[in-house]
């Protein structure tokens, strides 16, 4: 254990170096003020997961680090003045054009702006009287570009369920009306089509109910990967090429990957209400048609109750 | 079918999606301490996570909308390409397309192609000059074959035998070696015929046509000048090309000397062309050379002139009708009797005859552009001293 542990700390030790030489501008760090960094990135998203990750994993880990944007952040969190400045200079753009993306209008996106800067600067202080600076979550693994989008984009986040949990605005009202009349209109959706067997009304209620508890069983089931990419495109509307993105593959990957997570879905959809709920395979196969068929007439039905 | 339950299934995800989407965001701020930080978003966002670290972010991401949408705008934001690390990704292009695409590259193109022009330009520079100069050899080695196989030519003007006293001047085209002869037959003078038969030097390129040149006078045992006899042309050749190599190793020898035998020269000149100016002549040369003196050459001038000419054996008497000199591209020429005559021209020196005009002519000039300016800028007749080699030049 100890072999192992001072294993680790030697490969830190020459990945922060290796860091150093590759930085343009190494801001006058030694290896001994990257070393923590470095230790604790990989300590996160590597020896957490996996306490036997291999040397080359580590060193492969260490090298793909961004230099540049670390040695500066360091800089910057031991007082370097020039290192802030720098940073502002370099960054302030970013940094404000993602609040404005963030924010409703201009005087809430410069203020969102102000509040970054002070945050990442350390004006609030710890209970231990530490400056609580943001810059120390930055492991150097993505872009400082993008960590800053992303610290941006949280505090915005913030900012608004500070201000949600205040005041209830009149789009938020209208929304919870929207899904109470919903859920309604679930159980009225046969009444509204004017079934008027009420027998077969509840059996398809029934076989309803069975169907999307089956489906909600399978997505569960589907591989991490494939499980977001339903709710991305599915839960959150993304198009397949946001989607994509999001997953790092190319649009026809997500489409192919889609269509085959349906097929999956249905054939282990239909094995759910085969296997555990006592369906047949045809009354499986007819619930899957009328579902379809319903739900058009659910659709329908809330704009004619709408209507009146 | 498969379309057809495929669209089933896709009715029945929206379904859910409507009814679950809006029920999932209550129990979204339970979990707020389990959501990901902004350096896992944004190394998310941009691919930057390790396999295991990325999958466990994925299966937070499905549960999770808050993050699921903070890490869609960050992506959307930062514009992440889709990953090269999936195999069912879009075909990448092939070894040879990315191949190519290197080689034509700007960058490569801007050096390369300016670098490839100039190894171009030399190599097509070094080929013309190689052919330039095999041309040259083999103009050479033609002008050599013609001088083994063609008929003697006899001189133009018969030069004036030593027993006429005929002095000799102009220039011989060959130089020929007999016996006991120390005089050397004139190009432009009559030639004499010695009366102990002495053999006649040729020139193998000349016309065999100057047999008016020949001359017999009584000549002296001394130093009787040869002339080509036109009744055994080929015999003659054969006689002069063997005296011509003897002379041709002579000369090599003789053009290391210093000119100092300038004086003797000039003195003997002098003698010789008071002697031709008091016999001179104008028979017409069969050969038509430029000049139509031949004057004979008195015996006690030819004795004088043959008893100076192992002092300065080769060297060119000649008479001056002119005394124009002219330098051309670093030569001195002097006319004697209507020839420009390079200064540097010794008798003993292998001369080639060249005719204005003809093949032989045309390929010296091509590849000796200075022989092209000396016979452009001096009319008639000339002689070129040109990498040891006599050009007369007709």
């Amino acid at each position: 254990m100890a072999s192992r542990s001072d294993e680790i700390a030697n490969l830190i030790k020459d990945g922060a170096g290796r860091l150093i030489a590759r930085a343009a501008d190494s801001r006058s760090l030694n290896v001994d003020a990257l070393i923590p960094r470095v230790a604790a990135a990989v300590e996160k998203y590597l020896l957490r997961y996996d306490a036997n990750t291999s040397t080359a994993e580590i060193n492969r880990f260490v090298d793909e680090m961004q230099a540049e944007d670390l040695c500066l952040i360091i800089a910057c969190e031991r007082g370097d003045e020039k290192a802030w400045t720098d940073l502002v200079e370099r960054f302030n753009t970013t940094v404000r054009s993602a609040a404005r993306s963030a924010s409703a209008n201009e005087d809430a996106a410069e203020e969102l702006a102000q509040s970054i800067w002070a945050e990442l600067y350390g004006l609030r202080v710890r209970d231990d009287g530490r400056p609580a600076s943001k810059l120390a979550y930055y492991s150097g693994r993505g872009s400082l570009a993008g960590w800053l989008r992303a610290v941006v984009a949280q505090l915005s986040v913030d900012a608004f369920r500070k201000q949600s949990k205040l005041v209830q605005t009149e789009e938020d009202a209208d929304l919870d009306r929207l899904a109470r009349d919903a859920r309604i209109g679930e159980t009225q959706t046969f009444a509204a089509a004017g079934v008027q067997n009420p027998e077969q009304s509840l059996s398809n209620q029934f076989a309803q109910s069975d169907l999307q508890q089956a489906l909600t069983q399978a997505i569960r089931e589907l591989a991490a990967e494939d499980r977001l990419l339903v709710k991305l495109y599915y839960f959150d509307n993304l198009r397949l090429r946001e989607a994509g993105v999001v997953l790092g593959v190319h649009e026809a990957t997500a489409s192919r990957r889609l269509t085959r997570i349906q097929t999956d879905l249905r054939k282990r959809v239909s094995h759910i209400l085969v296997a555990e709920r006592g369906w047949t395979k045809a009354e499986a196969e007819r619930s899957f048609a009328e579902v379809a068929q319903h739900l058009d007439t659910d659709l329908e039905a809330l704009i004619n109750e709408k209507s009146f | 079918m498969r379309r057809e339950t495929n669209n089933d299934i896709d009715l029945l995800l929206r379904r859910l999606s409507r009814r679950d989407g809006i029920s999932a965001a209550d129990g979204e701020a339970q979990n707020a301490d389990t959501h990901l930080d902004a350096d896992e978003l944004s190394s998310y966002a941009q691919n930057a996570l390790p396999a295991t670290a990325r999958a466990r972010y994925t299966e937070h991401l499905a549960e999770c909308s808050t993050c699921r949408k903070l890490v869609t705008e960050l992506s959307l934001s930062l514009g992440a390409t889709a990953a090269s690390r999936s195999v069912e990704t879009v075909l990448e292009p092939s070894g040879l397309k990315k191949f190519l695409a290197a080689l034509f590259s700007p960058m490569v193109l801007r050096y390369a192609v300016p670098a490839l022009g100039v190894i171009v330009v030399m190599v097509v520079g070094f080929v013309v000059l190689r052919r330039q100069q095999q041309s040259y050899e083999l103009a050479r080695v033609d002008v050599e074959k013609q001088q083994r196989g063609s008929v003697p030519a006899v001189p133009e003007t018969p030069a004036p035998t030593p027993a006429s006293g005929a002095p000799l001047d102009g220039f011989v085209d060959a130089p020929e070696e007999k016996a006991g002869n120390t005089q050397r037959p004139a190009i432009n003078a009559d030639e004499s015929r010695s009366a102990s038969g002495t053999t006649a030097k040729t020139d193998a390129i000349s016309p065999p046509a100057r047999v008016a040149s020949q001359r017999q006078e009584g000549a002296a045992g001394a130093g009787a000048v040869a002339v080509a006899s036109p009744s055994s042309p080929r015999a003659k050749t054969e006689i002069a090309e063997a005296e011509a190599k003897k002379d041709l190793e002579a000369t090599a020898k003789r053009q290391a000397e210093p000119r100092r035998q300038t004086g003797d020269f000039q003195a003997q000149k002098e003698s010789a062309n008071e002697a031709a100016r008091d016999r001179r002549t104008a028979p017409a040369a069969a050969t038509g050379s430029v000049d139509q003196n031949k004057p004979k050459a008195a015996p006690s001038e030819t004795q004088a002139l043959s008893t100076a000419r192992p002092a300065s054996r080769g060297r060119v008497q000649s008479e001056k009708d002119e005394s124009d000199t002219r330098s051309i591209a670093g030569r001195r020429f002097r006319k004697e009797r209507g020839i420009w005559v390079d200064t540097a021209y010794d008798s003993s020196t292998a001369t080639v005859n060249v005719a204005r005009g003809s093949e032989q002519f045309r390929a010296l000039i091509a590849d000796e552009p200075v022989i092209k300016a000396i016979a452009e800028q001096l009319d008639g007749e000339v002689i070129i001293v040109w990498k040891g080699r006599a050009y007369r030049i007709r």
